[in-house]
């Protein structure tokens, strides 16, 4: 198996079945990638998707690969204190989650904050939310993940695996930062900038309840409910 | 504007606050100038005040990582040829199941979700296999994790689990064994050892499946 293939892999995972276990994940970052980019219509009118959406895309992207293929190839010894500690990461990683959903609710709110509403902020801050989302997400193992698996778990082939689990998380968040791009050119700049505010603040709602449920380990009631309810 | 009035500004900004306004100062984003008149040394607002400990907040979290990631983990992860990690698991039926409790026999240790695709498709494969080497010296187990106590009880029922099942509370077996997603099973030999670890649907290899059941009995 190459990189590409693990690549592909990934990205057409997303739009399979297996979106079901990506559901941990997906309606989060969107709700992250949007409220951000409404935030940011709000406080300049002509916010280019550019530098708003695709910057902020390829950062989260750089965070979650890194930390998602970590985190599969447990043969490496760089990951196994990352597994053994992933309970109280995760807790950090809700504080974090929490700090941006505060984010989109007062950024229009504090001039002061509103000042602080950069790209380049913006940019770190989705690192950050990539990072958090690879720590609270534990993948279906579909069948290519399987044998990506199986090499990054030993440590004589962990190497080879961790650039095969690199190369399919890659594929799988770029197709979840297209879906995002999509759907906010499909909201379009006027329309979204009409019910902006409310729809704003349903976005830091969605993202304030996933950092509750990772503080609280509230996850798993959302994997075995939603994720179960929907299987 | 008077002399005496531009070397009071001039004297003021000497004397300013960090996160005040300073000439050409660029803080966190923010880039301002101190006009002529203006007070040179402002009280810093609310959300300025809060944007040191975001800073360090975010800081501390990627140190954490780092940290966490460069430190000797505890307790090495499990290894195919090497010593299966001790556990003892509360059993659904009451009973308790560990290593010691299953030693001198095979051991088929499967960690599965509710909420999850593969787990329910590889159940029926697993039923089988354990029908199948009923009077074998081989023990099946199923750990539930990333779930919730009473979906996993509730899938243990729905799919007529005939094999001992438990609930691993915090994942804390999970962690010890490495185990990321359901569902992953190791197949461990009557004197501990892993023999083989396999991560995903098993249901998707199954003759494999029978040839590592055959190979720890």
């Amino acid at each position: 198996m190459g990189g590409g293939a693990a690549a592909w892999g990934g990205f057409s995972s997303f739009f399979s079945i297996w979106q079901l276990c990506i559901l941990q994940i997906s309606p989060f970052f969107i709700a992250f990638i949007t409220g951000v980019y409404l935030a940011t219509l709000l406080q300049y009118k002509d916010a280019g998707i550019l530098r708003w959406v695709i910057f902020p895309c390829i950062a989260y992207t750089a965070g979650f690969t890194l930390f998602y293929s970590l985190l599969i190839a447990s043969g490496l010894s760089f990951s196994r204190p990352l597994i053994t500690n992933i309970g109280s990461l995760r807790i950090v990683a809700g504080l974090l989650i929490l700090l941006a959903s505060l984010y989109i609710f007062l950024v229009n709110r504090n001039p002061a904050l509103g000042r602080l509403h950069r790209p380049f902020l913006l940019s770190v801050l989705s690192l950050l939310i990539g990072i958090s989302f690879a720590l609270m997400y534990s993948p279906c193992i579909t069948p290519m993940l399987s044998d990506i698996m199986g090499l990054a778990s030993q440590r004589s082939t962990a190497a080879g695996g961790w650039v095969l689990a690199f190369c399919y998380g890659l594929g799988t968040s770029i197709a979840l930062c297209l879906v995002s791009v999509a759907l906010i050119l499909f909201l379009g700049r006027r329309k979204a900038t009409l019910r902006a505010a409310p729809i704003k603040n349903a976005c830091g709602l969605v993202l304030l309840a996933a950092a509750l449920m990772n503080i609280t380990g509230l996850m798993r009631h959302y994997k075995a409910f939603v994720l179960g309810f929907v299987l | 504007m008077s002399l005496t009035s531009c070397c009071n500004v001039k004297l003021a900004q000497r004397f300013v606050c960090p996160l005040s306004r300073v000439p050409g100062q660029k803080l966190f984003g923010l880039r301002g100038r101190v006009g002529v008149g203006e007070r040179a040394w402002q009280k810093p607002p609310l959300m300025m005040k809060l944007a040191m400990p975001v800073k360090n907040l975010c800081f501390t979290f990627l140190l954490a990582v780092l940290l966490s990631a460069c430190s000797e983990g505890g307790k090495p992860l499990l290894q195919v040829g090497e010593k299966a990690a001790p556990f003892t698991l509360e059993l659904l039926d009451g009973g308790i199941g560990s290593m010691e409790n299953y030693s001198g026999k095979g051991l088929v240790i499967t960690f599965m979700s509710s909420w999850c695709p593969c787990s329910n498709e590889s159940l029926p494969l697993m039923k089988q296999a354990h029908a199948r080497h009923k009077d074998d010296p081989v023990v099946f187990l199923m750990v539930g994790i990333q779930d919730s106590r009473s979906k996993f009880e509730g899938f243990v029922k729905k799919w007529e689990v005939p094999f001992p099942t438990g609930y691993d509370k915090g994942d804390r077996i999970a962690n010890d064994y490495g185990v990321s997603a359901p569902p992953t099973t190791f197949f461990i030999d009557k004197n501990g050892i892993v023999k083989r670890a396999f991560y995903g649907n098993i249901a998707k290899k199954p003759d494999e499946f029978r040839q590592w059941v055959k190979e720890i009995i």
